[in-house]
């Protein structure tokens, strides 16, 4: 019989996967993040259609408990998920505040004719 | 012989009962100099009093917390070949007479950079004990950071002149790393400048207890993380 999780876990997996390739299809979406999320989808959906693959990939990790390994994995990759997010938003407002500089010292030397109530 | 050109800087935000006054007392007694008004989103009418003056006044376009102001600040001096760029704030803390002497330090080739001290002579202290302790640790650290190429005092000045040495070197810094640390960008910039041979000298600087307004820079989060971003820049 089907549980509602592994229903749950291969519709997200699916869903994931579409708005990643409607993106594509818009061309807006990076080549990095595009993997990134076919990667887990195809993930997801793996473990929802065969819930015993968790079994071996509990002896291959080497944890003692089977829950151990389904909230230790995800875990992880949200961890490291929330490090490369902060880098990237740590450099975004590096150029944030560069840009914001450059704007303001373009409007000191060429005020633009823009006049406020 | 051509006459020096004078930037002065002041960064603002919500200070619309002082900015007025702090741009015609140094209009007054130094009309050749321009005055640079720096807003950071400013909600109350301090654009509005700025304008009145004959001050030119950028309107940032997005609150940085103080990071763009610096940067703009530097990129005009430097691109529009300042010779000298003093810097004074907005809260009204500071006397206005200060910044002669400031310059006139540059103008006899007795520094690089001349910041306005609070300790050099002493004044009634006007902060709290706290702030005081972690200005005068701060300095003695640099100090010793730098192998005693800065003997400073007050490390957080608000009052500050630079010529158009430290300018160029400066903005080249501050616009490089996008300002990244923050809170501490004085004390970065002390250390800095001192290891790339520029001369500091400290000039005694008159402060006024604030009559308008609080402080930006210091609340809880800032009191609390200013330890540890000082000891990652130490140790950086």
């Amino acid at each position: 019989m089907v549980e509602v999780y592994s229903v749950i876990g291969f519709m997200v997996g699916v869903l994931f996967i579409s708005i990643s390739l409607l993106r594509l299809k818009k061309q807006n979406i990076t080549q990095g993040v595009f993997t990134l999320w076919i990667i887990i989808g195809t993930t997801l959906i793996i473990i929802a259609s065969f819930p015993l693959a968790i079994f071996t990939i509990q002896r291959l990790i080497g944890t003692q408990f089977v829950l151990s390994a389904v909230f230790g994995i995800p875990i992880v990759i949200l961890t490291i998920l929330v490090f490369h997010l902060h880098l990237k938003v740590d450099a975004l407002n590096k150029d944030i505040v560069k840009l914001i500089s450059k704007l303001a010292v373009k409007e000191y030397f060429q005020p633009s004719d823009k006049k406020e109530e | 012989m051509s006459q020096d050109k004078v930037l002065v800087f002041i960064p603002v935000k919500n200070e619309e009962k002082t900015i007025k006054k702090i741009i015609n007392d140094i209009a007054d007694v130094h009309p050749s100099w321009d005055i640079l008004v720096i807003d950071d989103e400013s909600t109350d009418d301090t654009i509005k009093e700025a304008s009145k003056t004959k001050a030119r006044v950028v309107s940032l376009v997005m609150n940085t917390l103080g990071r763009s102001s610096v940067i703009t600040s530097f990129m005009i001096a430097y691109t529009g070949k300042y010779d000298y760029m003093v810097k004074i704030d907005g809260d009204g803390q500071q006397e206005v007479s200060v910044l002669w002497p400031l310059i006139q330090a540059l103008k006899n080739n007795q520094a690089d950079i001349v910041i306005g001290s609070r300790y050099v002579k002493k004044t009634p202290e006007t902060d709290s004990f706290i702030k005081v302790i972690g200005r005068v640790t701060s300095s003695a650290l640099i100090n010793f950071k730098t192998r005693g190429k800065s003997k400073i005092t007050d490390c957080t000045s608000g009052v500050k002149a630079w010529n158009a040495k430290s300018i160029r070197l400066l903005s080249s810094m501050y616009f490089n790393d996008g300002m990244c640390h923050g809170t501490v960008y004085l004390q970065r910039e002390i250390i800095f400048a001192a290891r790339n041979g520029l001369r500091i000298i400290e000039i005694p600087a008159f402060y006024k207890k604030r009559e308008h307004g609080k402080s930006k820079s210091f609340n809880l989060i800032n009191m609390l993380s200013y330890p540890f971003r000082f000891l990652f820049l130490l140790i950086s």
